[in-house]
Formats: C-alpha cells, sequence, structure tokens
C-alpha cells in the first residue's frame, strides 16, 4: 500500500536547473552547486516527474510504472529520490514535511 | 615577415627590448629572455608565425632569464618570470624553451576563461573538426602531431579553446611538446617537420617541440566546427580499435578533461552540450601510429560525420 500523503518532492531551483538529455542519459546541472551529474534513465525521468509538478513518492511511482507497479518499483524510485535529494537536486516541500 | 626570417640582431632586439609577439589565435603571448640560444629555438618551432608589434594588450608576458646565485658559475640555470609571477623553480639553462613553454601553458590555462579550455588536442580536415581530449600519457599529442604532419591543420594541442556561444573550437597554436620516444615517431613520420631542438633530461623525460606548419599558423583566425570527438588511448602493441561511446558519457569525459569548466558553470554546461549534440563520440585505442591516422581519416571520410 503506498502512503499518497506522504511528504511531496519538488525542484530545488526550477528555474536554474539545466537537463540534456543524450539517448536514455541525461547530464544535469545543479544551479546551486555548479556541479554536472550524469544520470540514468529512470533518475532522469524521476526529476522529470518531479519538474512536471511536485509529486509524493508514490506519485512519481505512478508517473512512471502505472498504479499497478510493483514493491520493487516503489523501492527504486525511493532510492532515486533520495539519491537526488542528496545531489541538492530535489527537494521536500515544506507543509508536507510538517504534516508526517 | 615571418619569425623565422628575422635576422639574429632583430631577433635579439625583440627579445631583449620590446618582446616577441606571438599571436597563438585564441590568445596573444610575448615573450622577452637574453639567455642565449633561447631566441634561435624560438625562431625554430615560431618559424611560421607572423612578426608582429611588441606593445598592446598580451594575455601571457613571459620572461626567461638566468638565474642569480652562486650556482650559476657550476650549473647555470634560468628560471621564468611570467605575467610578474616566478611560478616555477629554476631549470637547468639548458632547458629554457620548455621552461617557457610549460610556463606560458600555465598562465594561458588560468587567465583565458573567456571560453571552455578542454585538455584535447584539435586538428581539421576540409572543414571537419576534431576534438582528441585526453588525460596526460594517453598519447594525445603524439596523435594530434601525427594528424598534424599528415594534412590536417592543427588548432591546438594542448587546449581545445571552445568558444561558449556556439561551441566552436578556436586555434590555440602552440608548438606541441612531444616526449621520449614520439620525438622520433613524428621526426619518422615526417622528415621535414619543423621540429625544435631535443632537451634531455627533463622533468618529463627528453622533450622537443613541433612547431605549427605555415597553414595552420595562416588560419590561426579562422575557427572550426567538430564533428567528431575522439577520445585516444596508446598502449604499446594494442591493435587499432574505435569504439563509439555514449553522447551523455562523453560529455562527463569532456568536463573532467577541462581546466575551467567549474569555473565557467553554466555557461560550460551549455557550451559542452553543444558540442557534443554535434558531434559523434569514440574511444580510439592504438599501438600503431599509422594504423590511428588512417582510422581517423577514414571517419572523416564519411560521406554524413556529424551528430544530431
Amino acid at each position: 500500500m503506498h502512503d499518497a500523503a506522504g511528504p511531496r518532492w519538488r525542484l530545488v531551483d526550477p528555474s536554474g536547473i539545466r537537463i540534456r538529455r543524450f539517448d536514455d542519459e541525461a547530464l544535469v546541472f545543479n544551479p546551486l552547486t555548479w556541479e554536472t551529474h550524469l544520470l540514468n534513465d529512470v533518475a532522469t525521468r524521476v526529476l522529470d516527474a518531479v519538474a512536471e509538478e511536485p509529486r509524493t513518492e508514490a506519485g512519481v511511482v505512478a508517473e512512471l510504472y502505472g498504479d499497478d507497479a510493483a514493491e520493487s518499483a516503489r523501492v527504486q524510485i525511493a532510492r532515486f529520490l533520495a539519491e537526488l535529494e542528496a545531489l541538492a537536486l530535489i527537494e521536500r516541500i515544506g507543509e508536507d514535511r510538517r504534516a508526517q | 615577415m615571418r619569425i623565422g626570417e628575422l635576422s639574429d640582431e632583430a631577433l635579439g632586439t625583440r627579445l631583449r627590448a620590446e618582446g616577441l609577439a606571438l599571436d597563438f589565435g585564441a590568445a596573444h603571448g610575448r615573450v622577452f629572455t637574453d639567455v642565449p640560444g633561447l631566441g634561435e629555438s624560438l625562431r625554430r618551432v615560431y618559424a611560421h608565425f607572423p612578426v608582429e608589434r611588441g606593445d598592446g594588450f598580451f594575455d601571457v608576458t613571459a620572461r626567461v632569464r638566468r638565474a642569480r646565485g652562486a650556482r650559476r658559475f657550476f650549473r647555470p640555470q634560468v628560471e621564468l618570470v611570467v605575467d610578474g609571477r616566478v611560478p616555477f623553480e629554476p631549470f637547468p639553462a639548458a632547458n629554457d624553451l620548455p621552461l617557457l613553454e610549460w610556463g606560458m601553458n600555465w598562465s594561458l590555462a588560468e587567465r583565458c576563461n573567456t571560453h571552455l579550455l578542454l585538455h584535447a588536442g584539435v586538428v581539421e580536415r576540409s572543414g571537419v573538426g576534431v576534438l582528441l581530449p585526453a588525460l596526460p600519457g594517453s598519447g594525445k599529442s603524439t596523435l594530434t602531431a601525427a594528424l598534424a604532419v599528415s594534412g590536417h591543420r592543427l588548432l591546438s594541442d594542448e587546449f581545445g579553446v571552445v568558444r561558449l556561444d556556439d561551441a566552436a573550437c578556436l586555434p590555440m597554436l602552440r608548438p606541441i611538446a612531444l616526449k621520449n620516444e614520439s620525438i622520433g615517431v613524428i621526426a619518422r613520420l615526417r622528415p621535414d617537420a619543423t621540429l625544435g631542438p631535443v632537451y634531455r633530461g627533463t622533468r618529463k623525460g627528453d622533450v622537443a617541440h613541433l612547431g605549427p606548419d605555415a597553414e595552420s599558423v595562416a588560419k590561426r583566425d579562422v575557427a572550426a566546427i567538430a564533428r567528431f570527438i575522439v577520445f585516444p588511448r596508446y598502449e604499446k602493441d594494442a591493435a587499432t580499435e574505435l569504439e563509439p561511446i555514449a553522447r551523455a558519457r562523453a560529455f562527463a569525459k569532456l568536463a573532467v578533461n577541462s581546466f575551467n569548466y567549474e569555473v565557467l558553470g553554466p555557461a560550460a554546461f551549455d557550451a559542452v552540450g553543444r558540442l557534443i549534440a554535434r558531434c559523434e563520440c569514440y574511444r580510439l585505442s592504438y599501438g600503431n601510429l599509422v594504423e590511428a591516422i588512417a582510422t581517423v581519416d577514414d571517419l572523416l571520410s564519411r560521406p554524413s560525420g556529424g551528430g544530431a
């Protein structure tokens, strides 16, 4: 069962971030750290989903894999969200953090 | 008039008084020295460069002078003053040109942040540019020199200069520092190549400089559009192998091979993105230089070279 009410994720700096896709990979420039990151296809799609609109983890899973995604997909997405957060590319929205 | 045509007196006057001006294309340098013999070495490796005025603005101003102290009597040394600083310990006097060339490269790498500087060779043939990025020790300079003496226009060896707004490659035309076995390899490949003196036992082994040819110097203000990025890797006796590299991986490798990617930030990211988007990217392993040249020539002969 997914926690649809969990924290929502958003880009840290949506106006400054640069994403350049090449085939099934992408380079992402973080305007805060000035670092460039090489992302695989799934990580890029997670970033795209969050960039489109703030989403919960379940919302990202649904966007990428549909409503009937396997548990393994949820675990994978949770890991990518954590990694993108560690790179300071995405963050949890404050109100939702307070609601936890 | 070209530097190679200067008389001893005219060359000496410039080196001691107003400076020997050098137009590299993307940057300008000026050299002063009173070290005996260095002028002759400069005349050889910069033979085809035009004689220009020594006043005005220069990206780098370098002076090689005899080091002071008692040591000068039994083991003479030279020191480099570049842009008012002494960046390196003195060198043996016999290694004056390598000291000057390394010092100017060091200064250019620090100064030229108008453009993205990649650690890459760049050559061009029939309007198609090839970028050869690599870390030191990978055979980049040897391959770049080999291509330069085999009909390709040389734009640069040490610095792949990428203009930020359109990702065109600009010449940064400097002598290529060949090391150890590469000196003989290039001399055999092209016996009439403009090679300077061989400096024995420098910090990087034996070094000789390949002077840019007349055509490359004449086109030092002409940019090239790269259509191929080839990461060379020399391994003794290795088979020649050309493997495609995913563009995203090539992007990451280029960023690592840059002098100032992190300084330029978003502008560099955009420039590398534009550059990669129009290029096919490969890794070239080679042990035979003639085969490596043929492989690059074959790439350039493809009717529809270029990326998306």
